[in-house]
């Protein structure tokens, strides 16, 4: 039997994102995800929860933020549904890091993070207004 | 605490790195940084004990040097891992920040005059 899906909710700000370096290392070693791929999954996930908790949420709102884990045979998927407002990292432009780095644009550098460690990115606006960002990491894969 | 800040001959400070640069991580480099960044001029930033970092701690090198740079000091980083490395490449803040990965000439590269 595959291992059961494990569920992450946050209630946005910053104090409580310190639960998703254990919450994710826990569901990803149950599952047997190598530590090479649990890597890239922190490095993705640091990004797109930081984002939405920092830059999600609407004045006088809070951006509530829900990671679900989903072990399959062949990857390992990572589901942030968040309650801010509207943002599609896949539609961003793609941009030369080096020009970034010099051009002081620091806001791209999870994005060439996100592009270059998941294998899979899936960006939906759901019918309840929610971002919904699916991304999945090859089991062992070389990067 | 994974930041150490050591002062070597030659006016070079040394800023060892270590553990996990995480959101935890990357929270409690944020404000020694940021005093490395105001007062030294010449800075070697090892990172050779350093297993992970993630975007929140690239973005406080990426400061940190340009605040550095910008006052006409000199950075550069020593020792990354292979994975910590491949994250710095990814981002292209070796454009910024050249990688040694020998120490005698991270902190000759440094060094005033």
């Amino acid at each position: 039997m595959p291992p059961a899906e494990a569920v992450l909710r946050l209630r946005g700000g910053t104090a409580e994102l310190d639960q998703l370096y254990p919450w994710l290392e826990d569901a990803a070693t149950a599952a047997g995800v190598p530590p090479k791929t649990q890597f890239g999954m922190q490095l993705a996930l640091e990004e797109v929860v930081v984002n939405a908790a920092t830059h999600g949420a609407r004045e006088g709102e809070t951006c509530h933020i829900t990671v679900t884990f989903c072990p399959t045979e062949a990857a390992a998927v990572l589901v942030v549904e968040d309650t801010g407002v509207p943002f599609d990292p896949t539609a961003a432009p793609q941009v030369d890091p080096s020009q970034r780095i010099l051009e002081d644009e620091l806001g791209g550098l999870g994005l060439v993070l996100l592009r270059r460690y998941c294998q899979g990115l899936l960006y939906e606006r759901t019918e309840d207004a929610h971002n919904r960002l699916t991304m999945s990491f090859r089991l062992g894969a070389e990067g | 605490m994974p930041i150490a800040i050591q002062d070597l001959e030659g006016g070079v400070t040394k800023v060892v790195l270590s553990g996990r640069i995480d959101i935890a991580g990357a929270h409690e480099i944020d404000m020694p940084m940021s005093v490395i960044a105001g007062s030294r001029r010449a800075v070697v930033i090892d990172l050779t004990a350093v297993d992970f970092m993630a975007s929140m701690g690239l973005r406080s090198l990426v400061i940190t040097g340009k605040s550095i740079l910008g006052k006409g000091g000199k950075v550069v980083l020593y020792g990354p891992q292979p994975a910590v490395e491949e994250v710095i490449t990814t981002t292209g803040i070796q454009d910024l920040m050249d990688i040694h990965h020998d120490e005698a000439q991270a902190i000759a590269a440094v060094q005033p005059g």
